[in-house]
């Protein structure tokens, strides 16, 4: 491992630790009380998903129409986090909803959108694990179509009529609560960028140990 | 005969499939169209597009939002945990095996 890579891990841990105590002195909310702090780790693990899901998308496209090995494996570490980022945001969003609306879920447009684009992104996963010879273009076709969700689930709270609080939350925020949120969105972005380069290493490794395989296989 | 009963196969598709849509919507009408009403928003009022920020909560509220809270932010730490985990453990298999198939060739060579 080298000093870079050191540092970074570093950085997302102390970033990532300190969230929470950053959390705590934040104000809580006049209607919601304090279940609304699982907005500062709910919001940013969405934001992660989508990005994501957006790397997941453009890594497929550049595989499928140019033919990148490399571009394969930044899409198949970016789908992975997509899943894992996707599931503490459906995890997450119920929790606080029992609480501010009495119910765990609703079939409202953004759940529901949510779940599908995290459903495409399984399956991604499904395919490339069970597909077989082929598998990674099938699933590269599957990840461009779940790309192309994440700007419907962004904005489906401002189009369609939901209870999920709208996309102008955040723009809004008190400033009390404005530095907290970033901070958190921050600390996830570096745990981010630090999960997608182990795991794009993972798939590398892979990739060197199929080709020593071949090799071996050759002699 | 094959492209008679392929037609047919197709007509029977088309029927099952506008079929289906007509239940669909029967059932979508008969639920109605009015979206559900989450507890502390009344009928008709818009969806909450700014936070308000309180200094003091109220008692009853405090109680039961902790372990919601406590559930959302272990669970959140508990995932990524596991997960950093589970990379470093295949990161590790594969370094083991890459080790593995080397030292096996480099044997194999020398026997040559």
């Amino acid at each position: 491992m080298n000093k870079g890579y050191s540092l970074f891990v570093l950085l997302a841990v102390v970033l990532f630790a300190f969230a929470p105590v950053l959390v705590a002195e934040t104000p809580n909310e006049a209607t919601m009380g304090l279940v609304q702090k699982i907005f500062y780790y709910h919001v940013p693990s969405a934001m992660v998903m989508f990005m994501a899901a957006l790397i997941c998308g453009l890594a497929s496209a550049a595989y499928l129409f140019r033919t990148r090995p490399g571009a394969d494996r930044i899409a198949a570490a970016a789908a992975e986090l997509t899943v894992v980022f996707g599931l503490i945001v459906l995890v997450t969003g119920p929790l606080w909803a029992r609480k501010a609306w009495g119910v765990w879920w609703q079939w409202d447009a953004r759940l529901t959108s949510t779940l599908l684009m995290w459903m495409i992104f399984v399956a991604y996963l499904l395919v490339r694990r069970f597909g077989g010879p082929g598998a990674e273009k099938l699933s590269a076709a599957m990840a461009v179509f779940g790309m192309a969700n994440v700007p419907f689930v962004y904005i489906s709270v401002n189009i369609w009529r939901t209870v999920h609080p709208t996309t102008a939350v955040i723009p809004k925020l008190p400033g009390g609560m404005r530095g907290p949120f970033w901070f958190c969105v921050l600390s996830f972005t570096v745990l981010f960028g630090l999960l997608l380069a182990l795991r794009t290493r993972l798939e590398q490794r892979r990739a060197d140990l199929e080709h020593l395989y071949l090799l071996a296989d050759e002699e | 005969m094959r492209r008679t009963t392929t037609t047919g196969m197709m007509a029977l598709m088309v029927a099952l499939v506008l079929v289906g849509l007509s239940g669909a919507g029967l059932l979508a009408y008969q639920a109605g169209q009015a979206p559900p009403t989450p507890a502390g928003q009344g009928a008709g009022q818009e969806p909450q597009d700014q936070f308000v920020p309180v200094k003091s909560l109220p008692q009853q509220e405090q109680l039961p939002a902790v372990p919601l809270l406590l559930t959302a932010y272990g669970f959140v730490w508990a995932v990524l945990l596991v997960y950093v985990w589970s990379i470093w453990r295949r990161l590790m298999k594969v370094e083991r095996e890459m080790q593995d198939l080397s030292s096996r060739v480099a044997a194999a060579a020398t026997r040559r």
